[in-house]
């Protein structure tokens, strides 16, 4: 009796110091007053990656603190988002995001984290979805693609980046626009599927801009699924255009740990939003085939209703969610 | 022939591993009921039913009293089981403490823990006054370089936080 | 003379710095498990903006260079491959370190990497374009063939029985099933549990499967974890460079697979060892000794291991498709720079590229030396340490090795009880190589086959999708003659060999 009552106290004078140890001494005047974590919830080298290092010598110059990148890949991003809501509130450590992946994911199975357990304050680039075909293919225009689909049902081939994936749910939504049906060949990540592409083991690429731009030399696109043509190339007409209403791709955003004061998640979404404005950073992403929007603390749970139907959608279509 | 000698050929190490593979198969053979795609399945399916017909030709082989080679050591323990044991716990152990001791205490416990798991010497004073403090500085050293300077984000720990 | 002001300006005090400073640490770094040259080269990037491009890829390019090599260490003393690339290193290293000659292993896996390094660099220098179409060349049903051959090294590598092998081997695939599948999204084998959702990692799973075992036995017996000759040897460098004047045709052969696979975008370093591994077992006239501790199983790995460095980079470099994962890491810090990569590269903007080229052969030849040093104390301490701390020492970096891997509690776990798993089945004759390599060849193969066999379909010609291709047909050759000649040889021995221990009975 004696001995239990005594763990009891220490465990509690334990929790109470430990308590006072961890309470979150953060102000936003002062913030961010040392380097900020972000943890990227894939391997290095792939767009994720690239974007947050566009960002990094950006956000020292403008804020005078680092980003210290780090990767924590698994699960098509499932183990980092997981994790998120159990790391430090204090505002200094945040994540990626990436859509569609933290939409469907949670749909398929219990991957340990839902849609709304990610507290994302700012989507702020995409990669908006494009055909790519090498520059010597038979396919001048969206329109021999398609005819030549329509003569040869199912013998049109697309590499793609993984399955669920903007890609995927691109061609799908392609597939029912247009009338057709082609075979999407799914590949690990944008690198395999530029292989397959270029090595001509498909026809063409359900890719992205970005591929566009790395490659100038080696491809064309047919089309952009944009709102607006891309600024970096004014010659690819947008899936709109040509009568398509696709506008999708893969955006990306920053989440912080559920529980972080609103001051300063407000305070990151401005200090992103900054960074987005700066015109040298604006070229350098738009170079490497990525278009910039901005989507704001204010601006993000709309966002992520309004795209979560249309990727419910496709993604029932494509069979990857019942 | 003596009952060591049978017990030396029936050695049933065989048939149990086989079983434990047959039931590993079947149970991921009913895991690929629940894919949605069809390029999900094709591969651990085939895998499993490849598995679980290696099994059963073990157990034949074995049935058959046919070793194939001499090399096979088939099941053999020797030494110390409770040292073995005691270091997975100790490391299991340290892994599983991480997230609430923070890296670098759960590294300390087990170093020392394992230390002692691993001694065999006698412990003179000099053993005594050097080991722990050679373990502390591979431990701390070691948290500096992943932490500070390849900037891994070690677990801090819930229940105790550290001053740097 | 372009080519001589790109020597000279690789030469400059400031890139010497940097090659020798990078392959310093990075043998270092890829001595210690867990840590790989992919998180070396990551957590230089910030540093590397503030650089000319030339000396940011010189300093990655040598940290790369040195971390291939330092996996030979923890590969040779340890049994633990610090990196992928030096699986088949354990082979025959760990076997050469128990029988006393670990210090002539850690030199001859040296001479083998610079070999290995000068000639992946010299085939990047000379003919980096027109070797870039060979990534082209290969296809979804190539890759399915490339893993079945690396898999058909089980048959080979099996020392007990075959049968219990094959089952290993396919514990492996099924291992390299779990979590979300890469290519189709779906999550398999993880039974609810959230802790498996990111699969298996592979370099966790090798240090559990190899490392953990080796810990085990070392707490069991009071004895030294390596046998040491009463007489110090040094580095036995005459010795070892005779060795490898005799293996001379193993160590070029070896070093061009290694450049050829490493041409291939995700194919990497531990299938450039295992094929260069099998192909100079296959050719050897003292088969039986590999795997038992053949120098020539140490010179074939690291020198085809250290080869893959330069044909990475060929990839890379020439068409924007990383060939390992440094390399990703590096194009990205390139990309980031507002380097254009293609085959421009080695054209326009030449200077950079051959400045880096050259560096890497500095960086090279500087790992001749430093390798040396560093292999030399390595081995010392391995020996001179007491049981008692090289133990917790070397159970201590598993632990923030793996959890560095991914930054994740769960993979430790996972390492930890493989470890165990891997401990208990090696006690009932099923090795750990066989798992291993169903692990690592398991989703190459897997997703081969699965684009494969969507394409084939698609275009309505499965038999010629599989069967109909030249290299698939040149791999499948190789497939065979690896397959059926010793495996044969092997039964009917086996069967005699057993017979005859029957009568003795």
């Amino acid at each position: 009796m004696k001995f239990t009552t005594a763990i009891k106290a220490s465990v509690l004078s334990l929790g109470l110091a430990t308590g006072l140890a961890i309470a979150p001494a953060v102000h936003a005047d002062d913030y961010p007053s040392k380097s900020i974590n972000y943890i990227i919830p894939f391997g290095p080298g792939g767009e994720s990656d690239i974007s947050a290092r566009h960002q990094q010598p950006f956000f020292k110059k403008m804020f005078g603190q680092d980003l210290i990148i780090s990767y924590k890949p698994g699960g098509g991003g499932a183990v980092g988002w997981s994790q998120l809501n159990s790391m430090p509130k204090d505002g200094y450590t945040m994540m990626g995001i990436n859509l569609p992946h933290i939409i469907i994911k949670p749909l398929q199975k219990d991957v340990g984290f839902k849609t709304d357990d990610v507290d994302g304050f700012y989507i702020f680039h995409y990669t908006p979805d494009a055909i790519v075909v090498t520059a010597d293919s038979e396919f001048k225009s969206l329109k021999d693609m398609i005819d030549y689909a329509k003569a040869n049902p199912g013998k049109l081939t697309f590499s793609g980046s993984g399955k669920g994936t903007a890609n995927h749910l691109a061609q799908v939504t392609f597939d029912k626009l247009a009338g057709i049906k082609t075979t999407y060949v799914a590949f690990k990540g944008t690198g395999a599927a530029v292989q397959a592409l270029l090595g001509n083991q498909v026809k063409a690429e359900f890719g992205y801009t970005s591929v566009g731009a790395k490659h100038s030399d080696k491809v064309r696109m047919l089309a952009v699924a944009m709102e607006e043509r891309h600024p970096s190339f004014p010659d690819v007409p947008t899936f709109k255009e040509l009568g398509f209403d696709i506008v999708s791709g893969a955006y990306r955003g920053i989440a912080v740990p559920k529980g972080t004061p609103d001051d300063i998640k407000n305070k990151l979404s401005e200090m992103i939003g900054e960074i987005n404005k700066d015109a040298d950073f604006r070229k350098k992403m738009e170079a490497d085939g990525f278009a910039l929007i901005d989507v704001g603390v204010d601006k993000y749970a709309d966002f992520i209703a309004e795209k979560t139907k249309g990727y419910v959608e496709s993604a029932k279509e494509a069979g990857v969610i019942k | 022939m003596t009952t060591k000698s049978v017990a030396k050929r029936r050695d049933i190490s065989s048939p149990v591993m086989a079983a434990l593979f047959i039931a590993i198969g079947a149970i991921v053979i009913w895991d690929t009921t629940t894919y949605t795609d069809a390029d999900s399945y094709v591969f651990p399916r085939t895998i499993a039913i490849v598995m679980i017909g290696l099994s059963v030709l073990l157990t034949i082989q074995w049935f058959l009293g046919w070793k194939p080679s001499a090399d096979d050591p088939g099941a053999t323990v020797d030494k110390s089981i409770p040292r073995r044991v005691l270091l997975v716990i100790a490391m299991i152990g340290a892994a599983l403490a991480m997230p609430y001791l923070g890296f670098l205490i759960a590294g300390l416990i087990a170093f020392a823990a394992i230390m002692l798991i691993a001694m065999y010497d006698p412990w003179t004073p000099y053993r005594l006054a050097v080991y722990p403090i050679a373990g502390a500085i591979i431990v701390i050293g070691f948290y500096m370089l992943f932490s500070h300077v390849l900037q891994v984000p070690l677990p801090e720990g819930t229940m105790v936080t550290l001053p740097f | 003379m372009a080519a001589f002001e790109n020597l000279v300006a690789a030469f400059s005090p400031l890139n010497l710095l940097l090659a020798l400073g990078g392959v310093i640490a990075g043998t270092v770094i890829g001595s210690l498990p867990g840590l790989t040259a992919t998180m070396a080269v990551a957590v230089l990037v910030p540093i590397t903006f503030s650089m000319e491009p030339a000396s940011a890829l010189i300093l990655m390019g040598a940290i790369y260079t040195g971390a291939i090599y330092g996996g030979a260490y923890s590969a040779i003393l340890l049994n633990t491959p610090g990196t992928p690339s030096a699986i088949a290193t354990t082979f025959d290293g760990y076997p050469m370190a128990k029988n006393g000659d670990g210090d002539l292993a850690v030199t001859l896996a040296c001479i083998a990497s610079v070999v290995g390094g000068l000639v992946g660099a010299t085939f990047l220098l000379i003919l980096a374009p027109p070797l870039a179409s060979v990534a082209l060349a290969f296809g979804p049903v190539e890759y399915f063939w490339l893993a079945i051959f690396g898999l058909s090294l089980i048959a080979a590598l099996s020392e007990g029985n075959l049968v219990k092998a094959l089952m290993g081997g396919c514990l492996g695939l099924l291992l390299s099933a779990i979590g979300v599948a890469e290519v189709s999204a779906d999550i398999r084998l993880t039974f609810g549990s959230q802790v498996l959702v990111g699969g298996i990692e592979t370099v966790s799973a090798l240090i559990g499967l190899y490392c953990v075992p080796v810990l085990i036995d070392l707490v069991a017996t009071p004895d030294k974890h390596l046998k040491v000759t009463t007489e110090t040897k040094g580095i036995r460098l005459p010795e070892a460079l005779a060795i490898s004047w005799r293996g001379k045709f193993n160590l070029i052969r070896s070093s061009v697979i290694g450049t050829l696979v490493g041409i291939l975008p995700g194919a990497g370093g531990s299938i450039a060892g295992l094929v260069a591994y099998s192909e100079a077992r296959r050719t050897a006239k003292n088969q039986d000794e590999f795997g038992k501790g053949a120098p020539d199983g140490v010179q074939a790995t690291e020198s085809a291991n250290n080869a893959t460095v330069g044909g990475g980079f060929i990839p890379t470099l020439v068409l924007g498709i990383p060939g390992t994962p440094p390399d990703a890491v590096i194009l990205g810090a390139l990309l980031v720079q507002g380097v254009k990569v293609g085959p421009n590269l080695f054209t326009s903007e030449s200077s950079i590229v051959y400045t880096f080229i050259y560096g890497l052969f500095l960086a090279t030849i500087l790992m001749l030396p430093t390798g040396l040093i560093i292999g030399r104390y390595a081995y010392r301490s391995i020996i001179a340490i007491p049981k008692a701390i090289l133990v917790p020492t070397v159970a201590f970096m598993t632990l923030i090795g793996t959890y560095a891997i991914r930054n994740s509690v769960s993979d430790v776990v996972i390492m930890v009880i493989l470890g165990a798993i891997g401990w208990v089945l090696g006690r009932f004759g099923f090795s750990a190589s066989p798992i291993v390599l169903g692990l690592i060849l398991g989703s190459i193969a897997e997703q081969g086959f699965v684009q494969a066999w969507t394409i084939g379909a698609a275009t309505e010609n499965l038999t010629g999708m599989f069967f109909g291709r030249p290299i698939s047909l040149a791999i499948i050759a190789m497939i065979v003659i690896s397959l059926l000649g010793p495996s044969i040889v092997k039964l009917f021995a086996g069967r005699n060999a057993n017979a005859d221990g029957e009568e003795k009975q």
